[in-house]
């Protein structure tokens, strides 16, 4: 059987990769913070109570990510003669799909909660000594909940495009989008506190409404990666032209008459086949391994394409 | 992912903050009282009348032919005097009265109530007000065990401390009369001083007291938490309640 080569990075895609790394295990302390910081003022607000699920759902990415570097870096083996960098988007499906599931579950909740017209009771609390009203903590607990993740989300962004990283770059955009639903939650606080008995359960009602949102939008992502779809990149609906590109270089070569070529994606790299008409069968197989090693060292994401030769149609 | 979708998502962001921008000004204007009520039960208290559904549970709440006595009904006393209301009280069974309070016709349910799951299905609950720390007691001159293990506790025919001390290795004796037993007894702290026993350092369960609000009546529930956390001497007061029965 032939196994595949292991992939390697390129070294200043690796150093990007370590500092993404880095930046996710900060992710996953401050999200591990917010869950925290919200468990402690969690009163019997449906707002408070679906932000707080969606916080510690948006512990799933990070944890799944970690947890896929740590297999997709195995070398190709007799077993899995593919290797394992496809550990991420298997992750991400999983996430995405606990996001989806969730998400429902919190929207019927709180479109129950809405129906019964329960009225929200925000309690007081004492603390140094002074009696206030438990929702000033819940509204300082909730802007701690949005600012770590707007910040996160913007620098995960960036480092995530420099690698490749589609999980990553899925999720801190969702971090940047979560102030909305922290500041959602807090109107609904401050509504209950006005008198508005409907304030915290629309707010809970919005904030699972994005959170299933996120979720779908995910697992179609998820789904189409696992179902080898044309390469894109999340930041854009464009497909990739790195097929194309790879085309043209073939078709470059003297010996080449026509070249076609279609790519699929392994988690953040490249790989597929390329098929070939030669103008003649002179020297063929040596050609073909070096377009091969041409291809394959071509772009850092791509990790293996198969060169094959084609007899001319006429 | 679509360059359009963002565009609708971007502006319905942007609605969201100007919503949230907007009430908080339009909150500004509303006034003094921030939190309020739902259904305005401050506004109806202060100057006017409260309406405070009681059960009998001594010294918590006790009846007598001039009225309710016991602990809570005091600490109402002095919150009713403070917001210049009269109160009404009306004896009926928890059960009658929590539903009375889900249908707004009462202000306040007190009757030595805790903190359980099924009662905060029905209405907001107070932060606990007070802890009634269950322990042994022995009389006075008796030196303390130093454990519970294989000791022989009295304790009343009704009660919710048996799974605890057995849990303790203690036995557990059931007693009909509970203050005239020679054994040592499981009861609250102040229960044990009233009766001039000395209490043992464990602690078998805490008992968490709450009163009931109707759900939703945040500045009511504001005031009356207030009220609570500044009333002291409670165990003390409760001491006094018990051995005057």
């Amino acid at each position: 059987m032939k196994i595949r080569q292991v992939y390697q990075l390129p070294p200043d895609k690796q150093k990007d990769l370590d500092y993404l790394v880095r930046l996710e295990w900060w992710n996953l302390g401050f999200r591990i913070s917010i869950v925290g910081v919200l468990a402690l003022v969690l009163g019997s607000s449906q707002a408070m109570r679906v932000a707080w699920f969606e916080d510690m759902l948006s512990l799933i990415p990070p944890i799944a990510f970690l947890i896929a570097m740590r297999y997709r870096n195995r070398a190709p083996n007799a077993i899995f003669p593919y290797g394992y960098q496809r550990a991420t988007s298997i992750a991400f499906l999983c996430a995405a799909t606990a996001l989806a599931l969730l998400g429902g579950i919190l929207l019927l909740d709180s479109l129950l909660k809405l129906a019964k017209m329960e009225h929200p009771s925000i309690g007081a609390v004492e603390l140094f000594g002074t009696t206030f009203w438990m929702g000033w903590l819940m509204i300082g607990a909730l802007i701690y909940s949005v600012i770590p993740p707007v910040i996160i989300g913007h620098l995960q962004m960036k480092a995530a495009k420099k690698v490749h990283e589609k999980t990553v770059f899925v999720d801190g955009k969702m971090s940047k989008a979560d102030w909305m639903t922290g500041l959602a939650a807090i109107a609904g606080i401050v509504g209950v506190g006005a008198g508005l008995w409907w304030a915290d359960a629309l707010a809970g009602a919005l904030i699972a409404l994005d959170v299933t949102k996120d979720g779908v939008t995910n697992v179609k992502e998820a789904v189409g990666d696992l179902l080898d779809r044309r390469p894109r990149f999340t930041s854009k609906a464009e497909p990739e032209h790195l097929a194309d590109e790879l085309e043209e270089q073939l078709c470059a070569m003297g010996w080449v008459a026509s070249a076609a070529v279609r790519l699929r994606e392994e988690g953040h790299i490249f790989s597929g086949e390329a098929f070939v008409v030669p103008h003649s069968d002179e020297n063929l197989a040596q050609r073909l391994r070096d377009a091969t090693q041409f291809l394959n060292h071509y772009d850092w994401r791509i990790y293996e394409v198969v060169v094959t030769a084609w007899p001319s149609e006429n | 992912m679509h360059t359009k979708k963002d565009q609708n998502s971007f502006w319905s962001k942007r609605a969201l903050l100007f919503i949230v921008l907007g009430i908080l000004p339009a909150l500004a204007l509303l006034g003094c009282r921030y939190p309020t009520d739902i259904e305005h039960t401050m506004e109806r208290i202060q100057n006017g009348v409260l309406e405070v559904g009681l059960t009998e549970n001594s010294p918590w709440v006790i009846r007598t032919n001039d009225g309710p006595a016991g602990l809570e009904p005091e600490i109402i006393r002095s919150l009713a005097e403070q917001l210049n209301s009269k109160i009404r009280w009306h004896w009926d069974s928890e059960d009658d009265l929590l539903a009375a309070l889900q249908h707004h016709q009462l202000d306040l349910v007190i009757g030595g109530l805790t903190n359980r799951s099924r009662l905060s299905q029905q209405a907001a609950l107070t932060r606990p007000y007070y802890q009634s720390r269950y322990t042994v007691g022995f009389p006075s001159g008796v030196p303390l065990p130093t454990s519970l293990n294989g000791l022989e506790v009295a304790i009343p025919p009704v009660n919710h401390m048996h799974a605890a001390l057995k849990e303790k290795n203690a036995k557990p004796v059931k007693v009909t009369d509970i203050t005239r037993t020679e054994s040592p007894i499981a009861a609250p702290t102040w229960w044990l001083s009233a009766h001039g026993l000395m209490a043992g350092p464990w602690e078998i369960i805490i008992d968490k007291h709450v009163m009931a609000l109707p759900k939703g009546e945040n500045a009511w529930m504001l005031a009356l938490q207030r009220h609570l956390n500044g009333y002291s001497n409670i165990e003390q007061r409760l001491q006094q309640l018990e051995a005057a029965q």
